[in-house]
């Protein structure tokens, strides 16, 4: 187990080790809902709340109830399976509670079941064997991180609606060109805190 | 919008179903599609889809339900995988191992293995199920099956091929949210019979295996000068270029390799806005 501090953690999921921006998940969803600013944000704000959720929830089942019985072979169908239901959960208690939220989230919510990032989140926390207070950080920081790099490539293709992009890259082409560079530019975050 | 052929299928994917209004039986010439018509795009040998004259009003045609399928229907199949409708560089689904794994062709190719066994096998049994499976809890019975084949491959690869294992990361348990498996699940196999599903889930499998394949090839022969392990391009002359391994070059080479495509296959992007 590693010894990293759980803030430092926290900072490299969203800065130097970005879910999306190094480890290329939740592409799918990220190029259909980058188009506006908005959009963005609310898709944002549901996957980081997911992810740090769900993030927390497999770790105490995984080393609570899959380890000790001996079926971590099964993670893979219990992590999907828990953030399936943790979805529904949410849709409905949001439903319940908050109409308007409901409204503006109420697309997104079945997006994110099949968002690459949540189970990745899951899956990397499994493999680095974080701590509970290190999972914690991380869930946090992957979903930040996602609603980040989501943020600043909607922010982009906005300004970029106007330009005269060539036929060919309209569409898909230039958002992952843009998203190539904004990854450059990450890049220059490597070297300040380094997970595995 | 009629540039994409008609399917013989409940295939959910293109929305190129006619509706009533327009039967076809009005229009001077059937559209065209490059330099064929429309109605040639469709495989020959199924009377009910041949003509846009005889074609009823309902909007969806009854697939013909034989149990093997025609050569006609087999090859507008994989004519659809491998590049009409090419997961990756024309529906540019399920990139995100596309983008991971390219950056050694070796990993792509077990990868492309693993896609390839998961389609077919969750093809198979969802349309398989497809009579049995209740409308509501329809997509969580496609994740629970598409879940059992990847944990059946997840487990093959870490008995007999660890360091494998250890390379692919947890993108090999990512397949279970893979947009293609899932797409194909839910758009061709949960509605159409289990032998042309299995050929579906296989031609979609081989399609991104090809894209993942130029994808990792090109990285890694620009990216490392190596080929499979293999040194191709001579240190002697050639520096290596590091930024083609590392995650930006993963997003540079697919979105130049999707414009190509684009440019060589213009129905590809047009539906699509900025």
């Amino acid at each position: 187990m590693t010894q990293t501090h759980a803030l430092v953690i926290l900072f490299a999921a969203v800065f130097t080790n970005n879910i999306l921006l190094s480890n290329f998940l939740g592409m799918c969803s990220f190029i259909a809902c980058s188009r506006q600013v908005d959009t963005a944000l609310g898709l944002g704000a549901a996957v980081a709340f997911v992810t740090a959720s769900t993030t927390i929830l497999n770790y105490t089942i995984y080393h609570w109830v899959l380890v000790p019985w001996n079926i971590d072979h099964l993670a893979l169908i219990v992590f999907i399976m828990v953030i399936a239901a943790f979805v529904q959960f949410v849709e409905m208690f949001v439903e319940r509670f908050s109409p308007t939220l409901y409204c503006a989230l109420g697309v997104f919510l079945p997006l994110i079941t099949v968002n690459c990032a949540i189970l990745g989140a899951s899956l990397f926390m499994v493999i680095r064997d974080y701590s509970f207070a290190q999972s914690v950080g991380f869930g946090l920081g992957a979903g930040l991180g996602w609603a980040l790099a989501i943020l600043l490539i909607a922010g982009l293709r906005q300004k970029m609606t106007y330009s005269r992009v060539p036929k060919p890259f309209q569409g898909v082409a230039i958002t992952m060109l843009i998203t190539g560079i904004m990854a450059m530019a990450f890049m220059g975050f490597t070297g300040m805190v380094t997970i595995e | 919008m009629k540039d994409i052929p008609h399917s013989p299928f409940h295939d959910r994917r293109p929305p190129t179903l006619l509706t009533s209004s327009e039967d076809g039986r009005g229009m001077a010439a059937p559209p065209t599609l490059g330099k064929h018509t429309m109605w040639e795009a469709v495989p020959p040998g199924d009377s009910w889809a041949g003509h846009g004259g005889q074609r009823k009003s309902t909007a969806l045609q009854r697939p013909r339900r034989s149990p093997v399928p025609g050569i006609g229907q087999t090859v507008w199949v994989f004519n659809q995988g491998l590049w009409a409708n090419n997961p990756i560089s024309v529906q540019v689904l399920g990139i995100c191992s596309a983008l991971a794994v390219t950056n050694r062709l070796a990993n792509a190719l077990v990868m492309a293995a693993a896609l390839l066994f998961v389609g077919v096998a969750s093809s198979l049994f969802v349309s398989l199920l497809r009579e049995a499976t209740p409308r509501r809890i329809r997509m969580i019975a496609e994740v629970m099956i598409i879940a059992t084949f990847v944990v059946v491959f997840d487990q093959l690869l870490k008995a007999f091929y660890w360091d494998m294992s250890k390379q692919l990361g947890p993108y090999v348990g990512l397949i279970i949210t893979n947009c293609i498996i899932m797409g194909r699940a839910e758009a061709f196999a949960s509605h159409n019979p289990p032998f042309i599903s299995a050929l579906d889930g296989a031609a979609n499998g081989i399609g991104y295996g090809i894209v993942l394949a130029l994808v990792a090839s090109l990285r890694e022969l620009l990216g490392s000068g190596t080929l499979l392990g293999y040194p191709v391009l001579s240190a002697d002359w050639y520096t290596p270029n590091q930024l083609l391994v590392l995650a930006p070059g993963a997003f540079l080479t697919l979105a130049f390799l999707i414009a190509l495509f684009n440019a060589v296959h213009p129905t590809g992007d047009e539906r699509r806005p900025t």
